[in-house]
């Protein structure tokens, strides 16, 4: 479950795109036109713009990161007295050591990576089985059941996220806790009405046609599931894949709650404890650093299929 | 082929072989659906409201006090600053946070070279885990003359500012983390948008002599309505769930000056251990976003059926 | 009659590590618990927590060293440690959850809050078993009880409040780092001839976030002879004490501007930026020292701490803290005895065997850590002189710098008896205003304090 998790929206049904999204060598004019930019005065002025642009955007997202990177390998007093200081000795390598193994930053980050995956996997199952009951299966009592989903969306995670707590304290009917077990980030997370719902929208516009002709052929429904509608449905499995995953990866107080164990904790949670607790400011800034790292590097290798994602994703929401 | 055919056609069928056929796995699908939904959804819904209606420290067994914890939620002087103060980081975040990443797409999107390395730097912030780039930030608004952002602003003889140790200034500090977390990840979502808005619109508006300034907002614009008025929806009622920015860069202080609900019900429930109170207000806060969700949900589906 | 209170307390003694125990068995449900018969040789788990965090591989050591040493005394007990450890922001959640070990170490402000709600287990068999009653400090000892007299849990690290000042800090802005200010305007016109001698330090700074803010408002409340609840808890009654504590902040920052740029800090905070000797005093308690000197290095010399500033003819009082080792409710009998033994062993063995607080106070010399650091006992007065006298050759803290803190007789006052914690948060805010809103009117935003209290205590009360 994600605790602050917006309810979005259902999606538009998938339709033959009327333009492929423009490769940059083929792409297609914007607002400026090539006569446009011809004219000295536009392109001088784009030039500028261009440049602040730049600038703007290399300061604002490069370079938090590479202060990080500095303070990582300062001592702290450097830190506090000098932080803008552009020259700096890098004498303190044992701070990234310290963050990651005494501050646990490695660990954390671990299991930062066990909750995302989990998370995903439970919202994939859970929500794909309720999209192809009530898109594919239909039966008699669909109709109440995806009423019950669909109201979900409309009680934003968050104004139950204490009872949900209690409730994972004290599993109802089973008399379990869930406390202090990934199954407390994993199970709830796969109560997302909005990912039933862009299921939904995408099983309904696959023809019916392929699936009556597995069905002649003797397919069961997980047949049927699994040969053809999850194929067909690539494109926006990914979208979900991409949302949950990023959506779990910046989760904070929902672990901070439910895994109070400090070996299971993701490192969003442990960072802050870090911050509260005795750690030199040096180890802390290590440990921000290797946490920022490791996924802008990630970004960096699969950028585009992640800004691609990204951009699919706000059609789905939209 | 209408939905009604299929299904008695369907109907037909299965009936014959309903035990192995779409009957039971109709309801082999259901149980997970309905075990996860009704443990994490529906359950806590209810349990929630039964809460709100009584005294537990969860050891003792609960009272029931009537409309007690509501009266005590609602007579909290806090109730009203921490909304106003909702509604004041939501009307910043629109200033600010609403207007950058359009402006920002619209420009990304007439690039012809670098746009990818334009759009990677555009997204970085939003790859940084909220958590690290707080803890960053807040070092970075360090008050004194020597906080990072106070040393930058104070080579151009600005400052040196209170940031996070002033009423007046904590929440736009907030905004502004907020804005620079945020603004990357929406610019993409607008740049995706805008690939599919028709160039022969401009084509022809450039054909009747408007000028680029003209385009933008009488074409460009318009056709990206739908997405910013979704996307603006999206933000308020994110807004009023915001919790992690306060809770770690202020706790809610000074005076309060950054309490939001969210933080409210927290504390309510995790600090002082009185989770009567933190349901009573999460059930008022879910009548009031329940009313926004639902204008939402309406918006949208009008939309995506035109 | 005295009651402690808050925070983090370290332990008087001289390792000053908080030490807990936690018990996660495989049956804690409280139903079995209570039929199992007690068997103190039976083989059994319990968790302990507050173990030191691996980014601090010495104290870690020596926790670990002490734990070996216990199951070997103990065959028959399995000590699980944890780095679990008490956190004001998530303490009530773990609590509920029943996710804290069986035993640790948490504010004494709890004591009781959670013995009336009941979800502390009864330890009188368990000590009377063990002969720790009659070792504990009795005043202490009232923070555990109930009604009745039965005991709870076992304050360990007590204190009360001084002001910690930074010596260095004194001499550079001429003033005698032997004569630390006595009362508020003392402090006062310390903080300005701080100011204009020494460039770059806050003053004065004043703790604000996270409970603190209240509870350095109490006890500034209490150092002006005023309290915040009435003796029973049933009403808040802040007032003209209140009120002067509160102006003398907002002079102190608006019109000395005395008191820095930073108004957001909390414990960990504040000692880290003293521990950067950028802060010339603050109102903490002795246990400070612990972490300055152990965790940041901070150079003892320049460590000093005060009695609490008085105002008014003086002597009216301050505010007592410390730890209390708080027990599972749900743990079995054994599990209960096996714990207690723990603590014993732990906090307790070195007051009364020669040998052993030698070789504590020896071990901890060696490393640097404090020992001998002025604090109240958790056992009474003879078995403490007894034990200072063993240890003395190896005291390493500058007791002469903490020579006004400790002959101090300053009355010894309680906390705020209803829904500490409570209070203390919705406190907070009122000091953080005082300090961010110059024209903030210090009377109204006092009284609407005061019925935010109220209502808090109507609540606890339902």
């Amino acid at each position: 479950m994600s605790v602050i998790d917006t309810p979005a929206a259902p999606a538009a049904p998938p339709q033959p795109r009327r333009r492929r999204r423009p490769e940059p060598e083929t792409k297609e004019r914007g607002v400026v036109s090539r006569s446009d930019r011809n004219r000295p005065s536009v392109r001088i002025w784009f030039r500028i713009v261009q440049t602040i642009l730049l600038v703007v955007l290399i300061v604002s997202g490069l370079g938090p990161l590479l202060w990080a990177a500095k303070a990582s390998v300062s001592t702290s007093n450097a830190i506090v007295s000098d932080p803008m200081g552009i020259w700096f000795t890098p004498n303190e390598w044992g701070n990234l050591l310290l963050a990651w193994n005494g501050a646990q930053i490695g660990r954390s980050l671990g299991n930062t990576v066990i909750l995302a995956v989990g998370s995903t996997l439970t919202t994939l199952i859970v929500s794909v089985a309720a999209a192809f009951l009530l898109s594919v299966l239909r039966p008699k009592w669909g109709p109440w059941l995806s009423g019950a989903i669909l109201a979900t969306l409309f009680l934003p995670g968050v104004v139950s996220f204490v009872p949900l707590y209690l409730t994972i304290l004290d599993m109802p009917l089973l008399n379990i806790s869930l406390q202090d077990t990934f199954w407390a980030v994993w199970l709830p997370a796969g109560a997302s009405a909005f990912n039933v719902v862009v299921l939904k929208r995408f099983f309904d516009s696959i023809p019916r046609e392929y699936m009556e002709a597995a069905k002649i052929d003797g397919a069961g429904p997980l047949r049927i599931l699994t040969m053809v509608v999850l194929p067909l449905s690539r494109p926006i499995l990914g979208v979900i894949i991409l949302l949950s995953v990023v959506g779990s990866w910046k989760e904070f107080l929902w672990p901070m709650l439910v895994l109070s164990n400090p070996e299971l904790q993701p490192v969003s949670v442990m960072l802050p404890k870090l911050a509260a607790g005795n750690s030199p400011l040096a180890v802390q800034m290590a440990a921000v650093f290797l946490t920022i790292i490791i996924p802008v590097i990630l970004f960096v290798i699969f950028q585009k299929q992640f800004l691609r994602g990204v951009g699919q994703a706000g059609g789905v929401k939209g | 082929m209408s939905h009604t055919q299929t299904a008695r056609r369907r109907r037909r069928f299965d009936l014959t072989r309903w035990a192995q056929g779409g009957g039971l796995h109709a309801v082999l699908f259901a149980v997970p659906v309905v075990l996860v939904y009704a443990y994490f959804s529906w359950g806590p819904v209810l349990q929630g409201l039964v809460l709100s209606f009584q005294k537990t420290n969860l050891i003792l067994p609960a009272q029931w006090v009537g409309w007690s914890n509501f009266e005590y939620v609602l007579s909290d002087p806090g109730l009203v600053q921490a909304s106003l103060n909702t509604a004041y980081f939501a009307l910043l975040a629109l200033l600010f946070g609403f207007p950058i990443p359009i402006i920002l797409a619209v420009l990304i999107n007439e690039l012809r070279r670098y746009d990818g390395l334009y759009n990677a730097l555009a997204y970085l912030p939003a790859i940084v885990p909220p958590v690290a780039a707080i803890l960053l930030w807040k070092f970075f608004y360090t008050p004194d003359g020597k906080g990072m952002f106070n040393t930058a602003l104070g080579w151009i003889g600005l400052g040196p500012f209170p940031w996070l140790n002033s009423e007046a200034s904590a929440m736009p500090s907030i905004v502004l983390y907020a804005t620079w977390a945020g603004a990357g990840s929406t610019a993409i979502i607008y740049i995706a948008a805008l690939s599919t808005v028709r160039t022969e619109l401009y084509e022809a508006a450039e054909i009747d002599g408007a000028g680029i300034w003209r385009r933008v907002w009488h074409i460009t614009l318009p056709q990206l309505r739908n997405v910013i008025f979704v996307m603006m929806l999206l933000q308020l009622i994110g807004t009023f769930q915001i919790f992690t920015e306060p809770f770690l860069f202020t706790g809610g202080g000074p005076n309060n000056a950054t309490q939001t609900i969210l933080l409210k019900i927290y504390n309510y429930a995790f600090i002082n251990g009185d989770f009567g109170a933190a349901t009573a207000l999460s059930v008022l806060l879910a009548l009031f976003l329940g009313v926004l969700s639902i204008v939402y949900y309406f918006v949208t589906r009008r939309w995506s059926r035109a | 009659m005295m009651r402690l209170s808050r925070r983090q307390a370290l332990a008087a003694g001289s390792t000053g590590a908080v030490v807990a125990l936690a018990g996660t068995s495989a049956c804690s449900d409280p139903g079995d618990a209570a039929d199992e018969p007690l068997d103190p040789s039976a083989d059994v788990t319990i968790s302990v927590g507050d173990q030191p965090t691996e980014d601090k591989p010495e104290e870690l050591a020596a926790f670990n060293e002490r734990v070996a040493e216990f199951e070997a005394a103990y065959t028959n007990i399995t000590v699980e440690p944890s780095t679990e450890k008490w956190e004001a922001q998530t303490f009530q959640a773990k609590l509920a959850g029943g996710t804290l070990p069986t035993v640790v170490g948490v504010s004494l402000t709890y004591s009781y809050e959670l013995i009336e709600n009941g979800q502390l287990p009864n330890m009188t068999p368990y000590l009377e078993e063990l002969g720790l009653v009659e070792d504990l400090n009795p005043l202490a000892l009232d923070n555990a009880k109930d009604d009745q007299g039965n005991i709870y849990t076992i304050p360990t690290g007590l204190f009360s409040v001084g002001i910690a000042y930074n010596r260095d800090i004194f001499e550079r802005a001429g003033l005698d780092p032997d004569t630390p200010p006595a009362n508020w305007d003392d402090l006062r016109a310390f903080a300005k001839q701080i100011k204009a001698n020494v460039p770059d330090v806050a003053p004065y700074v004043q703790m604000t976030t996270n409970n603190t803010g209240g509870w350095m408002l109490t006890t500034m409340t209490y150092a002006n002879g005023g309290r915040i609840q009435n003796e029973a808890g049933t009403e808040a009654i802040m007032g003209q004490e209140t009120l002067d504590a509160l102006q003398l902040l907002h002079d102190m920052r608006w019109s000395d501007d005395t008191m820095g740029r930073e108004f957001l800090y909390d414990q960990e905070a504040v000692r880290q930026t003293f521990a950067g000797g950028t802060i010339g005093m603050v109102l903490q308690a002795p246990d400070a020292y612990n972490t300055l000197i152990r965790d940041y290095e901070f150079d003892p010399a320049h460590f000093g701490m005060a009695a609490l500033p008085q105002g008014g003819s003086g002597g009216n009082g301050t505010l007592t803290g410390g730890t209390l080792k708080l027990f599972d409710a749900k743990a079995t009998p054994n599990q209960l005895l096996a714990a207690a033994k723990w603590i014993q062993f732990y906090e307790f063995e070195k007051y009364y065997d020669e040998a052993v607080a030698l070789e504590d106070a020896q071990s901890n010399a060696a490393e640097n850590n404090p020992v001998g650091l002025p604090g109240l006992p958790p056992v009474s007065d003879e078995v403490y002189d007894q034990y200072l006298s063993w240890i003395e050759p190896h005291i390493n803290v500058p007791l002469e710098n903490f020579e006004s803190y400790t002959s101090s007789t300053l009355p010894l006052i309680a906390e705020p008896p209803t829904a500490t914690q409570q209070t203390y948060a919705a406190l907070d805010p009122l000091v953080q205003q005082i300090l961010t809103d110059e024209g903030a009117d210090i009377e109204q935003a006092m009284n609407d304090a005061n019925a935010v209290l109220q209502g808090i205590i109507d609540q606890a009360a339902r």
